[in-house]
């Protein structure tokens, strides 16, 4: 890799970083897994990335990458006999949940993982039913069907702690 | 819910939950390692690695055919090319009817699957009362930007009744970016007979040797391994069987040999269509309890979500387990009048101790549970422990007083919980009745020490983080 396209990397790794931590722990539920996500997008965008650099979406790349990585994750490859210094720091669930993240987290975990991406991807990353199809590697009409049954099972996890918290 | 709101829900979650980001040249400089580490010396850095290990024999696992240090492979394997695997690959109608199959779930539209090209079938074989099929392809089209030679690799899993013919197959798996340099595998289950069945398929390079660890071992210190065993591939493929009374992530992981180097995985799984099973494992193990329980709550339900992880994740059947509840209270929340907390203790065959601690809310839906943390320790009587939990079921937007809270456990002659920071300023001492203190969560609290009554240190411990069972 030439010296400016590494330094271009660098650049959008310090720029993008947390925003691609962020979407990873929804994905992935737990920091270790979300970690190990990112580190794992970057990887594969850093073998091409002179020409994605040159395309002018690198964000948009590596958020498919981390997408289509999520889905087809191969449970945490382990090199504990290969590259130890490469390896995530690895971390269990969240050690401490605060209970309403910790619930919305339970809920998001208990759906099937195309459902939680599809609720991810329209509601957190606020893209189209036809975008998000594109990452799924789906139909626009599944996207629609994952993302209604999604928010029918959220309404009716979330429903009762809402109302309890109303009647306080 | 509104729309609106699970967009600033999931906001604030991802906000308050993702890891802290790392310094981008220290980042960077990991993921250009990694990258190099799996290009050019995914083998031969793991042969180095295997010297070291013949050299530490007692740190290896493998007892037998110890591998000798290789000079690095001059190619690359393609586990997935050559000609189809397994008993039925002569097969040639039913290969060819397993390679049109749609790559889709059950249930889903037919034409919701990815568009293949390049569709090949890896491996198909019965497998005991099962038919099962590994199936590869190019995902069309390739991500916008990359070059052909370098357009991922997926695989697709179908499994069906023995017999089966390949309409009756159902893909059972998807992986949408494979290494073609490494070996996959999948664990699929089945119920029957009041026990999870596990049947695990490993698909290597036909030269490779395959070796599995059915599950952690935990030693009396607390220590986690694994012991691996040859599995004899036919044609690179290895078929592993087995029990589990509770089912997660799989317990066996397993690893590959070749020319000498080691590389370790896991298999996938696919647990969410599992029948359940039709008796409570959790109920199996013995509980005892050190100090009396409290009343009744609908709480209680999550204590034996500490079994139910423990049984997944070690893969021990209950009756190799002795549960102690070493203490249970009520904690202040917002969700319920008050949350239940049980801390229990789990003596595992090697004599080691598991302690877990959960919260049990019922915010109306049905309880669920909250993990306050949980750790291995070295084989002692439990009624010897000191642990330090802290326990949330809170909102961070209430106050800490809320229902944050520091649970301090100790022997019976405890009587001062001492908080201290890290740099060993005592930020309060709290009495301790009948080894107990439960106080409000403290900032900046690095550790406790638990005082005897002449004010000697029986133990000091931080607050739990998470086991890690995986042996890894």
């Amino acid at each position: 890799m030439r010296t400016e396209d590494s330094q271009s990397f660098t650049e959008f790794v310090s720029a993008e970083q947390a925003g691609l931590l962020r979407l990873a722990i929804l994905l992935a539920g737990d920091r270790g897994h979300a970690e190990d996500l990112v580190q794992i997008a970057l990887m594969k965008s850093y073998r091409h990335w002179a020409r994605i650099s040159r395309s002018g979406t690198p964000s948009a790349y590596v958020r498919r990458v981390l997408v289509t990585s999520h889905t087809s994750w191969r449970r945490r490859l382990s090199t504990t006999e290969q590259v130890m210094e490469t390896l995530p720091e690895r971390a269990g669930p969240l050690g401490i949940p605060d209970a309403e993240d910790e619930e919305l987290r339970r809920a998001l975990r208990a759906l099937p993982p195309r459902m939680r991406t599809a609720l991810v991807l329209r509601f957190y990353e606020d893209l189209s039913e036809q975008r998000t199809a594109d990452l799924m590697g789906c139909s626009a009409s599944t996207v629609n069907t994952q993302t209604t049954r999604g928010l029918t099972r959220l309404r009716d996890a979330l429903s009762a702690r809402d109302r309890v918290r109303e009647e306080q | 819910m509104e729309e609106t709101e699970l967009r600033n829900r999931l906001d604030a979650l991802a906000e308050r939950t993702a890891p802290p980001a790392r310094e981008a040249a220290d980042l960077t400089t990991s993921v250009v390692a990694r990258h190099h580490a799996q290009r050019r010396r995914q083998w031969a850095v793991a042969a180095a690695v295997v010297a070291v290990l013949v050299l530490v024999p007692a740190v290896r696992a493998l007892t037998a055919h110890e591998p000798t240090p290789a000079a690095p492979p001059s190619e690359q394997v393609d586990v997935f090319g050559g000609p189809t695997r397994g008993s039925l690959a002569d097969d040639t109608a039913l290969i060819d009817a397993i390679q049109r199959l749609p790559w889709i779930r059950a249930g889903d539209p037919p034409d919701d699957g990815p568009s293949m090209t390049d569709l090949h079938v890896v491996w198909a074989d019965d497998v005991e009362t099962e038919r099962w099929a590994l199936v590869a392809g190019i995902v069309a089209p390739a991500p916008p930007a990359v070059p052909a030679d370098d357009a991922p690799l997926a695989v697709a899993w179908f499994v069906g009744p023995r017999g089966a013919t390949a309409d009756q197959l159902a893909m059972q798996h998807l992986i949408r970016d494979v290494d073609r340099h490494l070996p996959t595998a999948l664990t699929g289950y089945r119920t029957g007979g009041g026990v999870f069945h596990s049947t695990t398929v490993v698909v290597a390079a036909p030269e490779d040797r395959i070796e599995v660890s059915l599950r952690p071992e935990i030693a009396a210190s607390g220590t986690v391994t694994r012991q691996f065993e040859d599995v004899p591939p036919r044609e690179g493929v290895a078929v592993v069987f087995d029990t589990h009374a509770a089912i997660g992530d799989p317990t066996l992981h397993y690893r590959v040999l070749r020319n000498g180097a080691y590389v370790t995985l896991r298999p996938d799984s696919e647990v969410d269509s599992v029948p359940p099973l039709d008796r409570d494992p959790t109920a199996e193990v013995p509980v005892e309890r050190l100090r009396d329980a409290p009343s009744g709550h609908p709480g209680d339900s999550a204590a034996p979500t500490i079994i139910a992880d423990l049984l997944a994740g070690t893969g021990l059947p209950p009756d190799q387990l002795v549960a102690t509840v070493l203490w249970a209270g009520d904690l202040p929340s917002v969700i319920s009048e008050t949350a239940r907390a049980t801390v229990m203790a789990v003596r595992l065959p090697s004599g080691a101790i598991y302690v877990d601690g959960v919260l049990g809310l019922d915010g109306g839906a049905g309880p669920f549970a909250v993990h306050c943390g949980s750790e291995l320790r070295a084989a002692t009587p439990v009624e010897r422990l000191v642990v330090v939990l802290h326990c949330s079921s809170v909102p961070p937007s209430d106050p800490p007083d809320a229902g944050e809270r520091l649970i301090v456990l100790g022997p019976p002659e405890a009587t001062t919980a001492r908080l201290l920071d890290a740099q060993g300023q005592v930020l309060g001492s709290n009495p301790m009745v009948d080894g107990v203190a439960v106080v409000p969560m403290p900032d900046n609290l690095a550790t406790v020490e638990v005082l005897g009554a002449g004010g000697d240190t029986l133990d000091a411990r931080a607050p739990m983080g998470v086991a890690d069972l995986t042996g890894d």
